[in-house]
């Protein structure tokens, strides 16, 4: 028998091997295999599998090998050319290249920068160099089976006993917010004295587990001495200018730590991306002395934020299993006699930014915005890509005759799509480049709107892996169709001038899915602002014009502070433009001074309900303008109504007090107090109109110092801020005096809800600015498209108005449809938006019905100014050749 | 432009095809290299150096009958062109010309 080479190989060779060399390849092959296989037949078989793969080289594949000459598909000559002509098409239709590109450029310019922002969202906390190993312990209270919300506020005996019960923990770090006055006294000159609210007391083992940039002194170390103080960067400049900080004496007032405290180590200023927001740290052993402190066991007082660090290795799951064990031992016999009992658990620390609905928790984010916005970005990005498919195969008219003279002339279908794709290529790579300019130019720009300072990382590897990501998708995505379509007419067809009805239906179908998504973006902008308008001018019940808030003495004592304030308010009442003074414990939308346990009087201990207790003076009610539903004010002359509380509507049904005639008179208690109900107010929005009525219990005192609340005439605001101002220093020398105005501080609340609102509009005008391109676009094409048809209309008498009625109806069509379309979506998404919302507005029709309107005026501009050019061409000029 | 350089490769190889005169296609062309050399070449290196060498112009080609042998493919011959000969003549009086520059030096022992 004969023998032969292994079949698959050769017929392998076969089938990559050009024909013209099949000969000379496979006859020297076989000739040495079968001289080989007399004297081994299995090494000359593998002999002739590993010759076969040596020809694996271009000038012997077919691939590479045009069918009719030498000449390849891919050959560089060709690429060149192909480029050439790129650049001559982009050059002989500016405008229309300018569209084009605009059009990509700006969608991905968006896409760039909503991934941006995403990125520095999810980005938080990671920069800590143990983030994996660190956790945050929050608690969730569960009363009678009921679970409270949960809180991230612990005591200070936490941390230790989690030391000692556990053998994962590395450490524990407990946090303490801090306000109080700081001053710095140089040798020369005056002192320099803040207030500073963003003080944070911390154990010395902070800076073992998190991670900041030091720029003077030994962090690690630093906290081990009580009277050391860590200043950031900013603080370090507003006390100290060009000074070197250290070594120097600060001293702190007004607070739970007061004393001298020596400035050892300056770090930089705290990255935006952390959930921290401090510029001041402190040792945690001085405020352990306080008295506050002192007389706890170290399981009363939720004051601080408690993080462990996990030894390496260790497993979270397991030592979470061991969180309910040690919550029984350790905190349950407390809340027995109430039938409550806690549960802890570990929040790792890099997720704390993207779980909001902790109570008393930092700024967060809403995962749920994150990837909305993610959408968006697709959305656009499809848009544009819409856009530049619309654009290119509304040419095609234009190009079939091209098409038709390249493939008459000899042209392979193939070629013309690489020519297609390579335009495709040169488009899109222009695009991508102008949109990372334009992101960098308009990212500092989009701060405000953003509420970030963010800007680009260029030597983040993942951002040239977008950028190149994006202009491979991009070219494909977007020109692969077109190539495609205009490669496929016919040689005839397309000498004739005459393009396919085909890609026309896909071309609607694109415009409706544009418009609609444009149309989304537009109601939600509009639902998203009208309900921050309307949080903004809700009647919230209490008194917020014109009222000026002015910080109080925080430095002296509670005492001499009462006996100034009592002297302050009354000289103030004589300065012109003021109308009304009081002094509180906290202002609306600056929370309570006390969430307290509160029942009714004679109910069991389990049925104690949360409350928010705010100390007032009998001139608070008076000046916030509260009505009362029944009761009365506060009169300082009589003692027992000084004892006594004002509750709001709200706390009726929650205390199980009847109606507000039977609640007067009646007993409240508050932690260890009993007072009598005098008053009840009408409900107000002391909170943001994100959250309903809770009850709220209004205490008082003849001076509360903290805050000082004055209602001022609506004239001359400044001069009776100065006189205002002046007075204050006079009677309170060395203390800063520090003013809002309410209604401003209290939207501040409303600022992460603007800026979604901000970001929502100026993407929504992007897609509509994008999608308007686009309608230009197709709609100076199909007006061309139709010259002859409009020609011949006019000559048989049609007018110009009805001829513009014809063409942009086709338009106004999409429009509708696309109405259609988004409406429900709009309807869905604005509902479960504004669900988030206790006080928000109804859905009226003419949230629907204005965005339809503001579209299809926008569509009919840009459509018309097109369509009315083709309508007024002159008939003889269109009709003269044919 | 065409390249007129004669790698060492080539210059083995267009010798062999000049001295096989008539008889050189891939195979034989192998077997003879193999056999004056004493080192073992890979058949699609010959292959390549070859089709270089036609499209410089050195050698050309035609093929032969069809015979039962190899699987029914036709031998590819190579003959020297004129103009390769003249490149191998021009290569050879390199050689010759500095090869009578070394002196005569004995290296004997």
């Amino acid at each position: 028998m004969k023998a032969t080479p292994p079949r698959y190989v050769q017929n392998f060779l076969r089938w990559f091997c050009r024909e013209d060399y099949l000969d000379e390849v496979e006859g020297d092959l076989i000739e040495l295999f079968e001289k080989q296989h007399k004297h081994s037949p299995v090494s000359a078989r593998w002999k002739f599998t590993g010759n076969v793969m040596r020809y694996l080289r271009p000038e012997y594949m077919k691939i590479f090998q045009s069918q009719s000459s030498s000449y390849t598909i891919l050959s560089i000559a060709m690429i060149q050319n192909y480029i050439t002509l790129a650049f001559r098409n982009l050059r002989k239709r500016t405008a229309f290249s300018i569209i084009n590109i605009t059009g990509l450029a700006l969608g991905v310019c968006a896409c760039l920068i909503i991934l941006n922002y995403i990125d520095f969202e999810t980005s938080y906390d990671n920069f800590h160099t143990h983030a994996s190993d660190l956790y945050r312990i929050n608690r969730t209270f569960i009363q009678n089976g009921e679970r409270k919300l949960p809180m991230v506020m612990t005591t200070y005996g936490l941390g230790p006993a989690l030391e000692t019960d556990l053998p994962e923990v590395k450490h524990y770090i407990r946090t303490h917010d801090e306000d109080a006055v700081l001053q710095y006294q140089p040798a020369t000159g005056d002192a320099k004295a803040f207030h500073e609210n963003k003080m944070l007391v911390a154990d010395s083992t902070f800076f073992h587990a998190f991670t900041f940039k030091l720029l003077a002194g030994d962090l690690p170390t630093v906290l081990n001495d009580p009277n050391n103080i860590v200043l950031t960067q900013t603080i370090a400049r507003k006390y100290f200018g060009n000074e070197s900080p250290i070594g120097k004496t600060m001293t702190l007032s007004g607070g739970r730590m007061n004393g001298d405290y020596i400035v050892a180590a300056i770090m930089e200023d705290i990255p935006q991306n952390s959930h921290f927001v401090f510029d001041i740290l402190l040792p945690m052993h001085n405020l352990l002395l306080n008295k506050q402190y002192r007389q706890d066991d170290g399981w009363g007082w939720n004051n601080f934020t408690t993080y462990i660090q996990l030894k390496e290795g260790a497993s979270v799951q397991r030592t979470g299993q061991k969180l309910p064990d040690f919550c029984q031992r350790r905190l349950d016999p407390k809340w027995k006699d109430i039938n409550g009992h806690l549960e802890l658990n570990l929040q790792p620390l890099r997720d704390i930014h993207l779980q909001p609905g902790l109570r008393l928790n930092v700024e967060t984010v809403n995962p749920g915005t994150i990837y909305f916005f993610g959408i968006i970005a697709g959305f656009i990005l499809f848009i544009a890509w819409i856009n530049y498919i619309n654009l290119s195969t509304a040419r095609a008219m234009e190009r079939a005759r091209e098409v038709g003279i390249k493939k008459a002339i000899g042209a392979f279908r193939s070629e013309l799509i690489v020519q297609f794709l390579c335009e495709s290529v040169v488009i899109n790579f222009i695009g991508i480049v102008l949109a990372m300019s334009l992101a960098v130019l308009l990212l500092p720009l989009l701060s405000d709107i953003i509420g970030r300072e963010l800007s680009f990382n260029f030597r983040d590897i993942r951002l040239w892996i977008v950028l190149v990501a994006l202009f491979f998708i991009g070219t494909l995505a977007s020109g692969i169709y077109p190539a495609l379509v205009l490669s496929s007419f016919r040689i005839t067809k397309g000498m004739k001038g005459q393009s396919d009805g085909r890609g026309f239906s896909l071309r609607k179908v694109l415009v409706v899915f544009q418009f609609a998504a444009s149309l989304m973006l537009i109601a939600g902008t509009l639902v998203v602002y009208r309900q921050i308008h309307f949080m903004q001018v809700q009647d919230k019940g209490l008194q917020m014009d014109q009222m000026l808030i002015v910080a109080g003495p925080g430095t002296i004592k509670w005492n001499v502070a009462k006996q100034r304030l009592a002297i302050f308010k009354e000289e103030a009442m004589k300065i012109n433009g003021v109308k009304e003074i009081a002094t509180s414990g906290a202002i609306p939308g600056g929370g309570h001074n006390w969430g307290a346990d509160v029942r009714k009087s004679g109910a069991a201990l389990a049925e104690n309900k949360s409350g928010s207790v705010v100390w007032i003076d009998p001139d608070f009610i008076p000046t916030y303008n509260i009505p009362f539903v029944v009761g009365k004010n506060f009169d300082p002359a009589i003692k027992s109504d000084m004892n006594a509380v004002i509750i709001n509507e709200a706390s009726l049904d929650v205390y199980d007090l009847g109606t507000a005639e039977q609640a007067l008179h009646q007993q409240l208690v508050m932690g260890e107090d009993t007072a009598t109900i005098i008053g009840i107010l009408k409900n107000y929005n002391w909170a943001s109109l994100k959250s309903d009525y809770i009850p709220f219990l209004f205490r008082a005192d003849t001076i509360i110092p903290p805050q000082i609340s004055i209602h001022l005439q609506a004239q001359n605001i400044p001069t009776a801020v100065d006189a205002i101002g002046k007075l204050y220093k006079e009677l309170i020398p060395g203390e800063p005096f520090e003013y809002t105005f309410l209604d401003d501080s209290f939207n501040a609340q409303y600022k992460s809800d603007q800026q979604f609102g901000n970001i929502f509009g100026m993407f929504a005008s992007l897609a509509v600015a994008i999608s308007c391109l686009g309608l230009w676009g197709l709609a100076s094409f199909t007006t061309a498209q139709r010259l002859k048809e409009i020609g011949i209309r006019k000559v048989l008498g049609a007018s110009v108005s009805s001829i513009v009625m014809l063409l942009s109806g086709q338009f106004m069509r999409l429009v509708f449809i696309a109405s259609i379309i988004a409406l429900p979506i709009v309807w869905y998404g604005s509902r479960t938006w504004l669900h988030s919302f206790a006080f928000r507005i109804a859905l009226g029709l003419d949230l629907f019905i204005l965005p339809i309107a503001i579209l299809t005026f926008i569509a009919l501009l840009t459509v018309s100014l097109q369509v009315f050019k083709g309508a007024i061409t002159n008939p003889a000029r269109v009709l003269r050749s044919e | 432009m065409k390249d007129h350089s004669l790698g060492e490769f080539e210059e083995l190889v267009l010798l062999m095809v000049a001295a096989l005169h008539n008889e050189a296609y891939g195979v034989a062309i192998l077997e003879a290299l193999e056999e004056k050399t004493n080192k073992t070449f890979n058949i699609s290196a010959i292959h390549v150096v070859l089709k270089r060498m036609e499209e410089k112009g050195f050698i050309k080609s035609h093929y032969g009958g069809i015979t039962e042998a190899r699987g029914g493919r036709r031998k590819k011959f190579y003959v020297i062109t004129a103009f390769g000969k003249k490149v191998l003549d021009n290569q050879y009086e390199l050689r010759t010309s500095l090869y009578s520059l070394i002196p005569k030096i004995s290296f004997g022992r």
